[in-house]
């Protein structure tokens, strides 16, 4: 028994009141009755006229003095991270070495780099370029091994020595080879060291206990307000976070309900409402398997983090800002619009109520029975099974141990919202896995969130070569990184996680490009898979190749019974079998699906679209098949020369009303300079298949998807596609 | 100094035009898209799928609301409506009672509220808004819209 193993019981106590400290703030995931889940991107009605309604102009005129074009992971650091929170108690696990050899950091960059311009932003400039450099960078903001008041002070330089010592010795140690020889030396370092570890026990010791105390003392607190909160709230909370569903049993949801939805997203509420419009006092029963009412999902991945909202946490009713200024929230009814399960039955005009926390196990479409988990059993007259799909995750952090686990997230939910806000409110580091749709939205909203924030890194990594890769083609999914990483989002590409290991509290990625990366967290966005669990006890088949339930053109599956949304493999009488992952997607054949389900027998007719924003500079509109494995042709506007100069012109304007005069001077050559290499600024992209234009990509225009939806169902194909570009107006 | 250009990158072809090559137009003829249903449909029966109702019809007054609406629609009153005093009364008292869903255009106008919107505000801006919304048919919504407005605030006026 040695000091060493007292030093290793010493930091495992820090570590449990570290973990134990994390969880008072961090709530973990909440639980959901496996399969149901919904769909991510896309978009709702209301989103979707936003979307078409905006102009670029609007948005360029917003961004262009936030955000200056430098490169994302050579400027990173400012200031403010390196300076602990005293407010909040985890923030201030970033220790006082940061700020140390920041400072030294800053002294060596700004002695290296002359440009005045990066003193004034950044404390710190670390290309990210090799490994070594990656790694150092991290190392210097490992947060010391317990956060915590006062006791920090005494014990952080301490600890800093020590573990510069431990590394230093171990590595001369290695390099030695077990020569050992060096008695005194070696026994005056062993005292030394031993001496630092005494103390270092101490102060980790005096911290355990101050994080103990103020731990104790906050929870009480908060059970103190809890208790304060009316009856009603904290029933409202329980029914959110999952505790209580409702109705409280399942035997309190009617026997039997004339249109039963299995799944409670955007397809289903769609469903609702074309149902309800073409059968005015319809009972409709959603079961869902999560907590909430129905809500949509876009804003999850942007709008909501550009609203500045005050330290709500969680923001009520996640109420958020659209492109018009207006206000609305996630939720596409507030809760009075939704009629109690248990009084659905009695309900002369009918309406919609939504059992919550409750899944389904089985659908029999002969008897027209649906089977919740729990054997209850409720009797239909048309059914919808739009479940949805849940986020995937790696294998490799699905079987690490659960100390990794903790620092692993998916996101999907407005819970995952909530924890991911609450990482970036403290400024931690953040790394996102994966180049699709939510990982390079939630990429780009984070790094503007943190610069609103001041503070916390945002790294995204993944195998390809570029954001977006499986939509865009190659050079505009280069493009496009470029200008993530010009918005301040650390692009890591080509490159995928090989080992994942817990420190104190952090995650240490090692890539596999010889990298290494220190992160507070890291959120897992590699797609979704569709839940169709209940397949098999249903007898429903399953696309094997695409996944999701297969329908036929008007979305049936058997005789009344629909799949709609995410889950739903779908015939397109004009571009074939496909399963679709968007939000108007989702609206579109949830919509069809319901005016079937009233009697309508129509095809799907009417393509569905989606639209992606990435920052400010970049927005897109697509529809039909618009996948980059398929050739393309992609027509961009050339600014004529009088813009350009007018542009140039402008700019040095608008710099020069900005405080520097340095900027001026930079400024015209910026802008200038960009016709030498391709600008991708706008344009249009055709998607072909045997020549015929099956997929359109509107890249910073708006309001052309109809035109766009005209020329697929032409499903022609063209001599010049010059010619049908003309008719997008790109200049205009 | 600008001329269109093409790059081109394995199976990705990217043409680079200019504003002058643009200038001219197309040579390809689209037909001419199938205007959407409004909210009047060409046999003059009232379209609830429309989706200027922004949800009207399928809320939870949403009887109430196509009560009155169809009254007022099918009117041969004069003045028009004047016959669906107790229709519009029935739906505002329905209304009372989901404050959190009806009156939400105080705050936020959600385009969900397209046509509370319209029925609530005395601004032509909402109109338009709905104009937009329903495509080419939409001016008859709008207008539809516009005439239910004036009746809604009648009713309400009776009312009070």
């Amino acid at each position: 028994m040695s000091i060493w193993s007292v030093r290793c019981l010493c930091q495992k106590f820090c570590r449990q009141a570290h973990i134990l400290a994390n969880r008072r703030i961090i709530q973990p995931a909440h639980r959901l009755p496996q399969s149901v889940y919904e769909i991510s991107r896309p978009a709702h009605n209301s989103l979707y006229q936003m979307v078409k309604k905006r102009t670029l102009e609007a948005r360029s005129k917003l961004q262009a003095n936030k955000y200056p074009n430098q490169n994302a992971c050579m400027k990173v650091a400012q200031n403010v991270e390196f300076i602990p929170d005293l407010v909040d108690d985890v923030a201030s696990s970033t220790n006082m070495s940061n700020i140390k050899s920041s400072q030294v950091n800053f002294s060596t960059a700004a002695a290296a780099m002359q440009e005045p311009q990066f003193r004034v932003g950044y404390a710190d400039s670390r290309p990210l370029s090799t490994a070594q450099d990656v790694l150092k960078s991290s190392q210097c903001e490992k947060p010391s091994a317990l956060n915590v008041d006062k006791s920090d002070d005494i014990c952080k330089d301490p600890c800093e020595e020590f573990h510069r010592l431990r590394r230093e010795s171990a590595i001369s140690r290695g390099g030695s080879g077990g020569g050992g020889d060096d008695g005194d030396e070696e026994k005056a370092q062993d005292d030394k060291l031993r001496k630092l570890r005494l103390r270092c026990i101490i102060c980790a010791l005096a911290a355990l206990l101050a994080g103990g105390f103020i731990a104790w003392f906050w929870s009480r607190r908060r059970s103190f307000d809890d208790d304060r909160e009316s009856s009603d709230d904290a029933l409202k909370r329980a029914k959110i976070s999952g505790y209580i569903t409702t109705p409280i049993s399942s035997d309190k949801i009617p026997a039997h309900v004339p249109y039963v939805i299995v799944g409670g997203g955007t397809a289903a509420f769609s469903a609702f409402r074309a149902i309800k419009s073409n059968d005015a006092k319809a009972k409709v029963l959603m079961i869902s398997n999560e907590f909430r009412k129905p809500y949509m999902r876009p804003p999850l991945s942007k709008e909501l983090w550009y609203t500045p909202n005050p330290n709500e946490d969680p923001i009520k009713d996640y109420r958020f800002k659209q492109w018009t200024g207006s206000e609305r929230s996630l939720y596409f009814e507030p809760d009075e619009f939704f009629v109690d399960p248990e009084k659905l039955s009695d309900s002369v005009n009918g309406g919609i109520s939504v059992a919550q926390g409750f899944s389904v196990k089985k659908v029999d479409a002969q008897k027209r029975i649906v089977t919740l988990s729990d054997g209850y059993e409720i009797s239909y007259d048309m059914c919808l099974i739009a479940t949805g799909c849940s986020p995937k995750n790696l294998s490799m952090f699905r079987d690490a141990p659960p100390s990794v686990q903790e620092k692993i997230m998916v996101y999907r939910t407005p819970d995952d919202f909530d924890r991911l806000r609450r990482y970036a409110l403290q400024k931690r580091s953040i790394t996102i896995v994966g180049n699709g749709f939510v990982g390079s939205e939630l990429a780009c909203s984070l790094a503007h969130y943190s610069k609103q924030n001041k503070g916390g890194k945002v790294y995204q990594v993944f195998q390809e070569n570029g954001n977006m890769s499986k939509v865009l083609p190659n050079y505009l999914s280069e493009w496009t990184t470029q200008k993530m990483r010009d918005q301040g989002v650390c692009v890591i590409t080509e490159a995928s996680i090989r080992t994942a290991t817990r420190d104190e509290s952090q995650l240490k990625l090692e890539l596999n490009n010889g990298m290494s990366l220190l992160t507070d967290i890291v959120v897992v966005c590699v797609g979704c898979s569709p839940n169709t669990a209940m397949a098999g006890a249903s007898k429903l088949e399953v696309d094997r190749g695409l996944g999701g339930f297969v329908v036929n053109a008007e979305l049936e599956a058997r005789r009344n019974l629909f799949v709609a949304g995410d889950a739903s493999c779908f015939y397109d009488p004009l571009l074939g079998r496909r399963r679709v992952e968007h939000h108007d997607h989702s609206v579109v054949s949830g919509r069809l699906a319901g005016e079937n389900m009233t009697g309508a027998k129509k095809p799907y007719t009417h393509q569905s679209m989606f639209w992606s924003d990435l920052g400010p500079e970049i927005g897109y509109e697509g529809i039909g098949l618009v996948d980059s494995s398929l050739p393309t042709v992609g027509v961009f506007a050339i600014p004529s020369n009088n813009e350009k100069r007018s542009d140039c012109h402008t700019e040095v304007r608008t710099d020069a009303n900005a405080e520097e005069n340095l900027k001026i001077v930079s400024g015209p050559d910026v802008t200038c300079n960009s016709s030498e290499s391709p600008n991708y600024g706008k344009g249009v992209i055709f998607y072909l298949r045997n020549d015929k234009i099956v997929g359109i990509l509107l890249w910073n225009l708006f309001n052309r998807i109809g035109l766009a939806r005209t020329i697929i169902n032409q499903n022609k194909s063209y001599e010049d596609l010059n010619e049908v570009a003309k008719l997008f107006e790109i200049h205009a | 100094m600008a001329f269109s250009y093409c790059k081109v990158f394995g199976k990705d072809k990217v043409i680079f035009a200019t504003k002058e090559d643009h200038s001219t137009p197309s040579t390809i003829e689209l037909p001419a898209p199938e205007p959407p249903q409004g909210l009047i449909t060409k046999d003059g029966n009232i379209n609830w799928s429309c989706p200027c109702l922004g949800g009207m019809a399928t809320g939870p007054c949403g009887v109430d609301f196509r009560d009155a609406f169809s009254c007022f629609h099918y009117s041969e009153a004069e003045p028009k409506g004047s016959d669906c005093y107790e229709a519009f009364r029935k739906m505002q008292d329905c209304f009372q009672q989901y404050p959190t869903v009806y009156n939400k255009s105080n705050g936020g106008d959600d385009d969900d509220d397209a046509l509370g919107d319209v029925m609530n505000s005395d601004s032509n801006t909402n109109i338009k808004d709905v104009d937009e919304l329903t495509g080419g048919a939409g001016a008859a919504a709008a207008a539809a819209a516009t005439d239910t407005h004036i009746t809604t605030t009648n009713a309400v006026s009776k009312v009070e």
